[in-house]
């Protein structure tokens, strides 16, 4: 068992583990750098893996601090993040996410059968 | 031109496109039922009508009234009737009651005939009006509502998005022909590609299932550069528009799901037509995978969605050389189906003042009995509360109005185009006052007062004089009211007035004159929209 943490979350985890501590202003200049996020966003993150217990702020300065290793950490299942975003509900306004069913292998299958029909 | 109208109208031409394109759509090419549905969206949205004649709306119409005046012997009712259905571009005659209540879609409440049904619908409404508004109201901020939710919930996961390392995407990022700068990103919050944005536009890739073969991916990021290129997040934004503001149009939600299918088909289409017609396969199977490799928790969708995607494999399938022929054919259906069934019916040339007057809401329009012109002079001075009957055009008919005189006695004033002239009247605050010429009422009307008809002097009825109105039985006659025929009025109120009602058998031969009492007798003249 351990820490389930989504790729975002994991990219904040991988500064503090190659750093040891960092304050969260590092943090962010750092990811901001790396992946383009904003203050706000790196922000967030950090508070998201305070919650799930796997960093460790103190004062002063919002220090923060990797309370797990990487090896104890999992990678979270995505789908949960995707049901949590979209709680659902189809898209609309997007060009071409839809909320889609699975389909079944035999739908799959029918449907590459179709493509050779029509060839 | 009125939400009601607009939805009408806008869902009558959603049914005639889901049908052209269920049976022509692999047959002419996807992006004429865009510009379609680009019609039927301005349709809804926009309260401009072009009064053109030729469409189905004035047809019909003109079908009924052709039937109405076969049967009948006056066109009257029938005409007045069907106009208020389809409600012309000067729309209905208007309700007064619902006009003042301010709102546009509450005073085109379509046929009713007879002042009786509409006054008892302008009760109606002047009651619910209030609740109908705020009815529909929370409707559209409730869909606005969702739809915000939504879009703010998908940026704010989206905002935690990772950059794209591989090179390949980082070089088809490079050389994509668009003047604004696309970004690609990836996100574990969106299981299929994704873009957002207009002005800086960004491609969501999902975490798994698209990167596996590197043809997949091409595909993938050309399809969204489609999207992007025209502007296709506008376009969903106007086609929610139209369904948040006619959310309680079923038609309106169809639309919106076939619109979004042909959004997609159409960009499958271009982006094989970029990379020639021996790709369609790959193309096809390319979706197909993607489909397959998605994540395996079912994401509750649309329910539409196999068929979706069925639609899509056969769409791309089928695509064709592009023909002029094909192009001309669609740009006929467009321009056909937008003339016949998204135009209003034109305005009634006839209607010119009546309706005017009346889409203001000065006068309630009544189906009303002939009469006498009044005396002479044919220049009133005021009368009370009117009806106009419309019969014909403006150049071959003529308009009767029917007024309550000062001096008591109910006129009906013929005003034929051959006579030439114009006579407009406004009404304001029960008062007409009418100018204008006189030239028809000089011709039509002779002597003084009212000319009494043979069978009412047969029961009773007498004239008190020239200028003295009539007498019954010794006592003066108020009220006297013959449907459809003869309607007489003074201004005597006293205890010896009297209100009769003429009573007629089936043959239409007069039976009797029934006594009234004021009440039952205002009460039958309320509906017709006279104040005795």
């Amino acid at each position: 068992m351990g820490l389930k943490l989504f790729d975002s979350e994991l990219k904040v985890m991988g500064v503090l583990w190659r750093e040891g501590g960092a304050t969260a202003k590092h943090i962010a200049g750092t990811l901001k750098e790396e992946v383009g996020w904003n203050k706000n966003t790196t922000y967030t993150l950090i508070k998201r893996c305070i919650a799930k217990g796997a960093v460790e702020r103190s004062e002063p300065n919002f220090m923060c601090r990797a309370l797990v290793s990487k090896e104890e950490v999992q990678q979270a299942e995505t789908e949960e993040l995707i049901n949590k975003v979209y709680d659902g509900s189809a898209d609309k306004l997007f060009a071409a996410l839809l909320g889609r069913k699975k389909l079944s292998k035999e739908q799959i299958e029918n449907l590459r059968q179709m493509v050779k029909d029509l060839e | 031109m009125s939400l009601w109208q607009m939805s009408f109208y806008g869902g009558v031409t959603i049914l005639v496109v889901a049908a052209l394109r269920s049976r022509f759509w692999d047959k002419l090419p996807r992006q004429s039922f865009l510009v379609l549905w680009a019609v039927v969206v301005m349709r809804l949205l926009v309260p401009i009508n072009v009064g053109l004649g030729c469409n189905i709306y004035t047809w019909i119409e003109a079908g009924i009234s052709a039937w109405a005046d076969s049967k009948q012997g006056f066109p009257a009712p029938g005409g007045s009737m069907v106009s208020g259905i389809f409600g012309g571009s000067t729309g209905s005659p208007a309700n007064g009651a619902l006009v003042s209540a301010g709102e546009e879609e509450a005073a085109e409440s379509p046929g009713g005939q007879g002042g009786g049904i509409r006054d008892g619908l302008s009760q109606a409404a002047v009651f619910l009006a209030p609740i109908g508004k705020f009815a529909y109201w929370a409707g559209v901020f409730s869909c606005v509502g969702f739809y915000l939710s939504v879009y703010a919930r998908c940026r704010r996961e989206f905002q935690y998005s990772l950059p794209v390392g591989d090179p390949f995407v980082l070089k088809w990022a490079d050389s994509v022909p668009l003047r604004r700068r696309v970004t690609v990103r990836q996100s574990e919050a969106v299981s299929a590609p994704v873009t957002y944005g207009v002005f800086h536009p960004v491609i969501l890739l999902p975490k798994k299932g698209v990167w596996e073969d590197s043809s997949q991916l091409e595909f993938a990021l050309a399809h969204e550069a489609e999207h992007i290129r025209h502007f296709d997040a506008c376009k969903k934004l106007a086609l929610v528009a139209a369904a948040c503001v006619h959310w309680f149009n079923p038609l309106v939600w169809r639309m919106l799901v076939l619109a979004n299918r042909d959004l997609e088909v159409a960009c499958d289409a271009r982006v094989v037509r970029r990379y020639g017609p021996r790709f369609k396969s790959a193309y096809a199977y390319a979706l197909i995978s993607m489909e397959e490799k998605k994540s395996n928790w079912a994401i509750l969708g649309n329910g539409f969605s196999e068929n979706g995607l069925e639609e899509r494999i056969v769409a791309i399938m089928k695509i064709k050389k592009r023909t002029i022929g094909a192009f001309m054919t669609a740009a006929v259906m467009v321009a056909g189906v937008t003339t016949v069934f998204a135009t209003a019916p034109a305005s009634r040339p006839g209607a010119g003042h009546g309706s005017n007057n009346a889409a203001e809401g000065e006068i309630d329009a009544v189906a009303v009995e002939e009469g006498r012109a009044p005396s002479g002079e044919g220049k009133q001075d005021s009368m009370i509360t009117v009806g106009v009957i419309q019969e014909g055009d403006s150049e071959n008919g003529y308009e009767t109005i029917v007024g309550v005189l000062d001096n008591g006695t109910i006129g009906s004033q013929e005003h034929s185009a051959e006579a030439g002239g114009s006579q407009e009247y406004a009404v304001e605050n029960d008062a007409i006052e009418g100018e204008g010429s006189s030239g028809t009422a000089e011709e039509i009307g002779e002597g003084d007062g009212v000319d009494v008809p043979e069978e009412y002097t047969s029961l009773g009825i007498q004239k008190a004089g020239a200028s003295e109105g009539l007498q019954w039985n010794g006592k003066t006659v108020a009220v006297l009211y013959d449907e459809g025929r003869f309607t007489y009025t003074s201004d005597t109120r006293g205890k010896d007035a009297v209100y009769l009602l003429a009573e007629r058998g089936p043959e239409g031969n007069i039976t009797a004159l029934k006594e009234l009492g004021r009440e039952e007798m205002e009460q039958i003249l309320g509906e017709l929209g006279l104040v005795i």
